[in-house]
């Protein structure tokens, strides 16, 4: 195993840990979800500048610069 | 879209956009213009317009609206915890990588994913997923 595939796998990890806690998440109540938790941060208008901001950044980042 | 929709839509853009999903024009839309954005590589003036246009749009769906938070709450302690240590772990993951120069053996989640989007097709999915991620962001909304 190569450096670069143990980084990529804790990514990988981390990612997949989210999506089970959000599966479960889903399945029992005390959980936040993302969903609930990104309809918390769309809730104001500066966390829905945040997200946009973030959002425009990842176009920018990734298909211009 | 009937016509009490557009009317809607009209003095709220988000409620129009938040039926985006079960639009299957905006599907066949969204396909059409993520397979032109992801045409042209980085650094080109026409990638730069391609990426500008939605993002300025998308402004405009984004930050009108009223303060209402959602319903439910009273989450458990622990909970609360997986998630920040999740979110704390990814980012010391990345700023670690970063600190350390992104190189080839210890890249940065940027460095994966342009890897990655080598090649045309790559990069129109990767340009179709941007979309649909900003769609679904906006859909949050209360």
């Amino acid at each position: 195993m190569t450096f670069r595939t143990f980084d990529a796998g804790i990514f990988l990890l981390l990612l997949a840990a989210a999506v089970a806690l959000d599966a479960v998440a889903r399945e029992r109540a005390g959980i936040p979800t993302v969903r609930w938790m990104g309809r918390r941060v769309m809730s104001t208008r500066g966390g829905r500048l945040a997200l946009w901001f973030g959002w425009a950044w990842l176009g920018w980042h990734f298909f211009v610069r | 879209m009937t016509t009490l929709d557009r009317g809607t839509s009209r003095s709220r853009p988000w409620a129009a956009a938040r039926s985006w999903a079960a639009d299957p024009r905006a599907w066949v839309a969204g396909v059409a213009y993520a397979w032109l954005g992801g045409t042209w590589h980085s650094f080109t003036g026409q990638a730069t317009v391609l990426t500008a246009i939605p993002a300025t749009l998308a402004l405009g769906v984004f930050l009108p609206g009223a303060r209402r938070r959602p319903g439910g709450g009273g989450f458990a302690r622990w909970a609360w915890v997986a998630w920040a240590v999740l979110l704390l772990a990814a980012g010391s993951w990345e700023a670690w990588a970063f600190i350390t120069g992104s190189t080839h053996d210890h890249p940065t989640i940027s460095t994966l994913v342009n890897s990655w989007m080598h090649g045309r097709t790559r990069r129109r999915i990767a340009f179709f997923g941007w979309l649909a991620t900003g769609a679904w962001a906006q859909g949050l909304r209360a």
